[in-house]
């Protein structure tokens, strides 16, 4: 029998992937607890007073982070507002579902929620989206609609920050993709605990950022929180799923190398000479973006131009889509005169 | 539930957006795009002849050579080789080159090393001389396709040995024999494939360096192809040497000023390789140096698999991660305040003189030092102390800053005078050994 590490005299029941120590639940809780705590007051996080948005899907972290901050909240007072901010995508059979799980935890942790959906943000749902585009390029609708979403319910919320769900593993898998993908702006900020995309966004924090997500799942379960657990229908990412298959036998031989990975993100340098993004607020629709208009804008015109891949690709052949459109438009007009 | 991260999603699209290539390599019998007058042999970015199809593999190497400006007039090189495809293929393009017209020619004299590796394969027996003077008359009838270059012979156990690689005798095979079972019996004592495999390509660093000293080289070409970076580059920044990656992967590692290591055919792809090789009809031991033990868990071979099987199915994403090495750069701390005291740092002196910066410098890979004040390293740290104190929450309440402080001890090593010289990838290394297996890298 493996005794708790912390001398506490029962039995452990799960050895901890960070550090290899075995711990008994109680003495898991306790750990797992003061460590995101010590993660939000080294990262400056939070300030008393602020009111948090949690990007809450209904999902095993971001169920975890609520539960977690709401006690941290009351434990070490932080003074702090917490609100759950979740964005419907409109996915019959997915989304409907895991929004009941989110209303559960508003319930439960008495919590305020705003739901945003993108049929009244954008006037169109991923069901929609999809029977226009296909299986092929939704998730980039999706994903990037999510993220002005996001930016959009917390403007609307007034709230100083949006907390996600980020757990170490999906950074250090973030790291691996940007590699794969040769994008150094991304993998210049992956790893950061909190981004602010300028000066008068609303900051983005992980408080998850160290956090296993074995003990995310472990946490979950000990504590019996509700989450919902079932993948997006519309999602069948293949070449995420490898970059995810290779981190998951990586972390069988090493465990720590999910950590490894976050250090080599943090230490790696670029040279001086790989630009850097620029930021500016969309002219179309006031949001932040590195290029003008924002990616959101131009999805939305491609749907609603009925050139649904329009945004997909290069921008060049966006240009001539549309021109070739307008074309057609002023042939049809002369025709009818 | 979504798997998909934000970060995904750039101005370029999704990532699910890479498709998996379906590239021909089929040899079509057209006429070559480049000179129009030959029939092409070959179709790699578009249908060249023999002719344009060497010059183009030759120019990428010269200009990379070229671009760069390292290599002044009569430098002495010194080359790595192992008689695989990629060290014949640069030989034959080094060998061509002295050879040229005056405006043309390569203006530096090249030496060859040839190290023996051959202990590191768990299946290979040793003692078994026959067998390994075979392996290094194979090496030699290699070298016998070109101009005749001073060649010579050292074993990954003693970077001392240096001799010529013709006239090896029986007494100097016993003198290696004996560092290998030193070696082998370190190796054994570090407690995974994964660490072994990091120490032998530091010490196989470490060897070139002494060598190239001993023979008054000032350069060092290296002979990874686009791949060998591709998996590097991931294989590295998961054992947590992103601060020393840039090194490993760029094409000049100057973190030792009078030994530069040169990656003259790093833009070169295998594919280009073996049809250098397959069209100058030139013999080789093998495509690819074997890893040692692959079949071997270690987080070099999986990555390593990884990489291939992306080659197979997404060839693009391979040069992609290869072109994303040359965006890197080393890293440094501007103002960093490393006191390093004791007996240690006057031998670090004492050793390594050439290096001037040595007191920021890992001793193993003389990389700069990346631990202080890493918040990563912190958190695990912390997540250790927190761990064992986690039975009296009350005790973690009122003693926070002094398990703070214990975590950041820790990090920067404060209570061990070995660790506190080397870097995080390196402390990796020696994980779960004792400080005995560590100290003795210090002997």
């Amino acid at each position: 029998m493996v005794l708790c590490k912390a001398n506490c005299g029962n039995k452990a029941i799960l050895k901890r992937p960070k550090t290899g120590d075995a711990l008994c639940k109680e003495c898991f809780f306790t750990a797992f607890e003061c460590e995101i705590h010590e993660t939000i007051t080294k990262g400056q996080l939070f300030k008393s007073g602020d009111k948090v948005a949690i990007g809450a899907s209904g999902g095993k972290d971001s169920t975890v982070l609520a539960y977690v901050l709401k006690l941290l909240n009351e434990r070490y007072k932080y003074n702090l507002k917490i609100v759950l901010l979740s964005i419907d995508e409109g996915i019959t059979g997915y989304r409907d579902d895991s929004l009941e799980t989110v209303k559960k935890n508003r319930d439960d942790y008495g919590m305020e929620l705003k739901i945003l959906s993108y049929e009244e943000l954008y006037g169109w749902t991923m069901d929609k989206v999809v029977s226009v585009i296909g299986k092929t390029n939704n998730c980039t609708f999706c994903g990037v609609f999510r993220r002005q979403a996001l930016d959009r319910g917390a403007k609307m919320l007034e709230v100083d920050c949006v907390a996600t769900g980020h757990n170490a593993d999906d950074i250090a898998e973030t790291v691996l993709m940007n590699i794969l993908r040769g994008d150094m702006v991304r993998l210049r900020r992956c790893t950061k605990i909190k981004t602010h995309s300028n000066e008068d966004a609303i900051p983005r924090v992980k408080p998850l950022k160290y956090t296993y997500e074995k003990e995310i799942v472990m946490y979950a379960h000990f504590k019996k929180l509700v989450y919902f657990s079932t993948e997006c229908i519309f999602a069948p990412n293949a070449y995420r799923g490898h970059a995810r298959m290779f981190l998951k036998d990586l972390e069988k031989i090493r465990p720590s190398v999910i950590m490894d990975i976050i250090h080599s993100g943090e230490q790696i340098q670029f040279k001086e000479n790989i630009k850097k993004p620029v930021l500016d607020i969309c002219q179309t629709c006031g949001f932040v973006s590195s290029c003008q208009p924002c990616k959101a804008c131009v999805l939305l015109e491609g749907l609603n131009r009925g050139l649904p891949k329009l945004g997909i690709g290069k921008k060049s052949k966006g240009e001539r889509m549309i021109a070739q459109q307008n074309l057609e438009r002023i042939h049809r007009v002369k025709n009818d005169f | 539930m979504c798997s998909i991260g934000e970060e995904d999603f750039g101005d370029e699209g999704g990532a699910h957006a890479m498709i998996e290539d379906i590239k021909s390599l089929e040899i079509v019998d057209e006429i070559c795009k480049k000179c129009s007058n030959e029939k092409s042999v070959i179709n790699i970015i578009y249908a060249m002849c023999k002719t344009c199809f060497l010059h183009y593999v030759t120019h990428k190497f010269r200009a990379s050579l070229s671009a760069s400006k390292i290599v002044p007039s009569n430098s002495k090189v010194l080359l790595n080789f192992s008689g695989y495809a990629p060290d014949v293929c640069i030989l034959d393009m080094i060998d061509k080159g002295l050879l040229l017209e005056y405006h043309k020619k390569l203006r530096f004299e090249l030496e060859i090393i040839y190290i023996d590796e051959d202990c590191l394969n768990e299946g290979n027996d040793i003692n078994d001389l026959k067998r390994r003077y075979e392996r290094i008359d194979k090496v030699k009838k290699i070298l016998e396709q070109f101009v005749k270059f001073k060649c010579h012979y050292s074993s990954i156990a003693n970077k001392y040995i240096v001799l010529p690689l013709d006239d090896i005798k029986e007494n100097d095979m016993n003198a290696v024999i004996n560092d290998e079972i030193k070696l082998l019996a370190y190796l054994k004592s570090l407690k995974s494939s994964t660490c072994k495999q990091d120490y032998v390509d530091i010490i196989r660093n470490e060897n070139l360096r002494h060598i190239a000293n001993q023979l008054n080289c000032q350069f060092v070409f290296l002979t990874d192809t686009t791949i060998d970076l591709a998996k590097r580059f991931i294989s590295n920044m998961a054992l947590g040497r992103g601060s020393s990656v840039a090194f490993d992967v760029s094409f000049c590692d100057d973190r030792v000023k009078s030994i530069r290591f040169l990656r003259p055919i790093k833009n070169v792809n295998m594919i280009e390789v073996e049809s250098y090789i397959k069209l100058k009809d030139l013999d080789v031991i093998g495509a690819q140096k074997e890893i040692s033990n692959t079949n071997q868990l270690s987080i070099q071979n999986v990555t390593s698999q990884f990489i291939d099987g992306l080659q197979q199915n997404f060839s693009s994403t391979v040069s992609t991660v290869a072109r994303g090495c040359s965006k890197i750069a080393p890293y440094k701390k501007s103002n960093q305040s490393n006191h390093v005291n004791g007996e240690i740092s006057s031998k670090l002196n004492q050793t390594s003189a050439s290096v001037t910066d040595i007191n920021q410098r890992c001793y193993l890979c003389k990389s700069f030092l990346d631990y202080q004040n890493s918040e990563t390293l912190y958190a695990i740290e912390f997540s250790r102390f927190v761990s064992e104190a986690a039975a009296d929450i009350e005790h973690i309440l009122k003693n926070t800053e002094k398990i703070e402080e214990k975590a950041m001890s820790e990090v920067n090593s404060n209570e061990n005078e070995f660790k506190k010289h080397l870097c995080h990838g390196c402390r990796n290394i020696f994980i779960g050994s004792s400080d005995d297996i560590l100290a003795e890298i210090f002997q």
